[in-house]
């Protein structure tokens, strides 16, 4: 018998077996355009009201601002003259801003404006008057923190220093002079908003977020 | 009865009348043991008694098992075969020729042979079958090991050819055509090998010879097409074949590089930092309370598929309306964008609310969003996240709070969620919250970033701690001179150090990178992974601002398992002398620490702290390497040995490992500029064969010279990938056996390149292609 040469035999076998198995310092510093240094002693005062509106709401949210994050069914938006530096954005922790014994909101960021539109959440009333009587309420900035991890402790605590260092009420004739008449939206949205006409008077170089405020609502 | 049993059974009476006899032989081309490429020419012979019937067994296991108290060296798994050849010729030999095989399961594998003459059985013979697709395309270098071979070129540049002879013996003294054909698939080269050359050049004949500096040869100036076809990003796809036998098709011995099913041999890449071919269309509207959306799409996405969705999360103080430059460059490449109001001001959970919130909305409200222009073209199982600053941290925090269930969106799930990106991330939250887990995670760092400093003295701002946490696949590309608003395209750079990039130049790397890093990611995109693992020096996309001075960038890759296999990470076995695999490490190199990356003092000031400089954990993350230095007083070494399961190389196509120069230490500051130094390795009969680092582009840059943080010049210790191709230790046949390894050797010092240095080194693996 001759010597055979199966190929296709021996290949087909192998195939199936093997498919079965499986500058260095070009430059000193230019310029240093970071965040301003943090105050050294917190709670800082010095905060001015401006404006006043209360509010109600139709539809509740929640307070972000709060590690409670209690629901809000009404609340008072502020315009208010603060010191820039306090307000700088940064990315690590910033001063918190509080109204007594609550954190504030803060719309806008108002380093360049020294204006910061703010919302504090308040209860109201049994005629359904928005009861915060910013006349006997401090307004100041607490320690560093991210507020949503504030809580009603550490709430306390800052508004006991802030008494303890004289931050006091705004006057009552300023008070009176900020105040506007109380208005209705229907949800939080809505407040956010009217706020972007409070931010385009009083904070005008903010217009990307002006302009993010009174995007077109989708489906209207 | 199990097919085992049966074959078993039938060797036994085989066996039976006889006691073990050796008389009969088999070999594979001559050989026992054999490893050859798929489809090239195979010759087996049997030896044995004339007229003797021939039986051949084939099984996918060694053995050996013991037939009648004797062994046999096969296994004699179920999926045995027994093939029946008819009787020894008069001769007492039998020759079957043939090729190898060329199926593509099984590239890699290694089949198992007896034969059986008569009563006579032969030892055990192996065939390896070796991928046909081999490396033939890449940049050649002036010095050994002469090329480095790769898959992506930028368009313009030239390409070149290389072929070790002691790996392809048999164009030794052959002249062979070159081709740059349009790729092919491994199933259209089968059907048909036609070569057809696209080339300006080609084809173009060469004499190959005994060495592969002889047989390196440019093929190409720069003359290739860079057009991809149509709903691929980047990458016109060439395969290259050398034509041994002039006969202008690819068969018989011909070399090919591109055989494969999905991976050509090479990829012409035009300038990935310009935009794509689609038109963008940029819309802005929003849902209501903090889902204020900028989305950008393809003007012509009426016309496309479903495509890939890129959600951006910005900072604090931030506006979302501030990445267009991120929103029209991946637009512009087919994918959808949609950069969101972020709530950062309360702290990075209600941030990655909103990353969780606006993602959810966009893929709820695509009928209504801008009349339905999206709707049905948006990929809700294919999702990148970026976040900027506190955004970059919830990004990571709204992945952690997906997958344990914390969240829980109506319109996807963590599994769609394909990979997240974080820009100078804080960390407030750390480990067990802001944690990417084995998401496939990538990291942007600016050297000069006044915000998020990474300075020792604050953990929130130390943004490398979050690449620390990754398990997964992980990258980060660090930018000298680059602050932390240079990101967005606001005003204002948040910057300070010398030698500042600014935003130009930042966005033009921010689009290259971050294109290829979405493409790589999603789509698999092969020419695109090569930007995120060479080193800049190497390669980086056409348009990258090389007149910038400033401009300097460090890349970290790490691959996730299993396509890694670890020899050192320092996380277990934390003694200096014993690696995390197990094996032992020694040598003349001062070994200072290893432990966590993490400067435990305020500052980079250099006062003899272990890690100083080291800002990739903090206390409760996991993220450990090791620190080293030599002095300068003469050349010094650091040996990991290999354990028996790492010690065979060959299914691993690189060593990799990364390291950084450690910042402020005097020996870093007394020769300021890249450090090179060379990787040794060694096999078990103490063959070696050594790499310097440098050979395939920069070394292991200097710190960004910047200030503050204490005193001195330098900011924080920054790691740099090195991935070394094994074969770069084997050329021409010389060097270890890769199968056999011993040892991986780091050697420091004047004979190896730079003098001193004090470093940090950690993730020494074995990478596979």
């Amino acid at each position: 018998m001759s010597a055979r040469k199966p190929t296709l035999l021996l290949l087909s076998a192998v195939a199936l077996l093997v498919l079965g198995g499986g500058v260095f310092a070009l430059r000193q510093v230019l310029h240093d355009d970071g965040p301003p240094p943090l105050p050294a002693v917190t709670p800082v005062g010095g905060v001015t009201l401006i404006e006043a509106r209360p509010f109600t709401l139709d539809v509740p949210y929640i307070h972000d601002w709060r590690a409670e994050r209690p629901q809000v069914t009404a609340g008072v938006l502020l315009v208010l003259g603060v010191d820039g530096e306090l307000v700088h954005p940064r990315q690590g922790y910033e001063p918190v801003l509080y109204v007594g014994d609550q954190t504030a909101e803060r719309i806008n960021v108002g380093h360049e404006s020294g204006h910061v539109i703010a919302v504090v959440p308040a209860p109201v009333d049994g005629q359904g008057r928005v009861a915060l009587d910013l006349s006997t309420t401090p307004i100041y900035f607490g320690a560093p923190a991210l507020p949503e991890q504030v809580d009603a402790a550490t709430v306390a605590k800052e508004l006991a220093a802030a008494k303890a260092r004289g931050i006091v009420a705004p006057a009552a004739p300023a008070v009176s002079a900020a105040s506007r008449p109380q208005v209705r939206f229907h949800d939080d949205y809505d407040v956010r908003v009217f706020a972007a006409d409070l931010i385009e008077a009083w904070s005008p170089m903010e217009t990307d977020l002006v302009s993010g405020l009174r995007a077109p609502l989708v489906g209207k | 009865m199990s097919v085992t049993r049966v074959a078993l059974v039938v060797l036994s009476a085989v066996l039976a009348p006889l006691s073990l006899a050796r008389a009969a032989d088999l070999t594979l081309d001559g050989q026992a043991h054999l490893a050859k490429l798929q489809g090239l020419p195979l010759t087996v012979k049997v030896t044995g008694a004339p007229a003797a019937p021939v039986h051949l067994w084939i099984d996918v296991s060694p053995g050996p098992v013991i037939v009648n108290g004797n062994p046999v060296e096969l296994g004699f798994t179920p999926a045995v075969i027994l093939l029946a050849l008819g009787n020894m010729p008069a001769s007492g030999e039998l020759d079957l020729a043939g090729t190898v095989p060329l199926p593509e399961g099984g590239i890699g594998q290694t089949v198992y042979m007896i034969a059986v003459v008569g009563g006579e059985i032969s030892l055990g013979a192996s065939l390896t079958m070796l991928d046909r697709d081999v490396q033939l395309a890449g940049n050649a270098l002036a010095a050994a090991p002469f090329i480095e071979h790769v898959k992506a070129f930028n368009q313009g540049r030239p390409i070149s050819v290389a072929v070790d002879p002691a790996r392809y013996p048999w164009v030794v003294g052959d002249t062979g055509s070159v081709y740059l054909v349009a790729h092919k698939s491994r199933a259209q080269w089968l059907a048909d090998g036609t070569l057809n050359d696209v080339s300006a050049l080609g084809p173009l004949d060469y004499d190959f010879g005994p060495t592969i500096a002889l047989n390196t040869f440019v093929i190409d100036t720069g003359t290739l097409s860079a057009t991809p076809p149509p709903g691929v990003a980047m990458g016109a796809a060439y395969d290259l074949v050398i034509d041994l036998d002039g006969d202008g098709l690819f068969d018989g011995s011909d070399l090919i590089d591109g055989f494969d099913a999905d991976e050509a041999g090479l990829y012409v890449v035009h300038d990935i930092q310009l935009p794509g071919p689609h038109a963008v269309t940029e819309i802005l509207y929003t849902g209501g309370s903090f889902l204020g959306q900028n989305t950008f799409y393809p003007s012509d996405i009426a016309s496309m598929g479903q495509l890939p969705l890129l959600v951006v999360s910005h900072g604090n103080g931030h506006n979302y309306q501030w990445y267009d430059h991120i929103g029209n460059q991946l637009a512009s490449y087919g994918w959808v964008v949609m950069s969101h109001e972020n709530n950062t001001v309360p702290g990075i959970e209600t941030a990655s609310t909103t990353t969780l919130t606006n993602t959810d909305y966009l893929l709820g409200h695509l009928a209504t969003i801008n009349g339905g222009v999206l709707n049905g073209h948006v990929d809700g199982h294919n999702i990148g996240w970026i976040g900027h600053s506190r955004g970059g941290e919830g990004v990571a925090r709204a992945y952690d709070r997906l997958l344990e269930g914390q969240f829980v969106p109506a319109n996807f799930t963590a599994s769609d969620i394909k990979f997240i990106s974080s820009i100078a991330p804080t960390d407030f939250l750390g480990p067990g919250q802001s944690d990417p887990h084995d998401k496939p995670y990538h990291l942007w760092v600016g050297g000069a970033d006044a915000d998020v400093t990474g300075c020792a003295d604050n953990d929130i701002a130390q943004s490398f701690h979050l690449l620390g946490r990754a398990v997964g696949s992980r990258w980060s590309i660090s930018l000298h001179g680059v602050g932390h608003g240079d990101f967005h395209n606001s005003t204002g750079s948040v910057a300070t150090g010398p030698c500042l990039v600014g935003k130009p130049s930042t966005h033009t790397i921010m689009r290259g990178y971050l294109l290829a890093l979405a493409e790589h990611v999603v789509h698999g995109n092969i020419p695109a992974g090569e930007f995120l693992w060479r080193q800049w020096e190497d390669f980086r996309p056409i348009g990258a601002p090389d007149g910038n001075p400033c401009v300097n960038v460090d890349l970290t890759d790490h691959e996730a398992e299993p396509a890694v296999a670890v020899i050192d990470d320092f996380q277990t076995n934390t003694a200096l002398n014993l690696s995390s695999s197990g094996g032992a490490v020694s040598g003349s190199a001062t070994l200072v620490a290893e432990g966590l990356l993490n400067d435990l003092d305020t500052n980079f000031t250099w006062d003899s702290e272990d890690f100083s400089g080291f800002t990739w954990a903090r206390a409760g993350d996991r993220e450990r390497g090791l620190v080293l230095q030599f002095d300068g007083s003469g050349d010094k070494d650091l040996s990991f040995a290999l354990v028996p399961g790492l010690q065979d190389a060959r299914p691993y196509r690189w060593l990799s490992f990364r390291a950084c120069q450690v910042t402020r230490n005097p020996l870093t500051t007394a020769a300021l500029g890249d450090m090179t130094f060379a990787v040794t390795l060694t096999d078990l009969d103490n063959v070696s064969s050594t790499v310097n680092i440098g050979a395939f582009g920069g070394g292991i840059e200097e710190p960004y010279q910047r200030t503050q943080c204490g005193t001195g010049a330098g900011w924080g210790n920054e790691f740099e990938t090195i991935r070394i191709p094994l074969e770069a230790y084997v050329t021409d046949g010389t060097g270890p056996d890769l199968s056999r390894l011993a040892s991986v050797t780091f050697d420091f010092g004047p004979s190896f390149g730079s003098p001193s240095g004090r470093i940090g080194l950690d993730g020494v693996e074995l990478v596979e292609d």
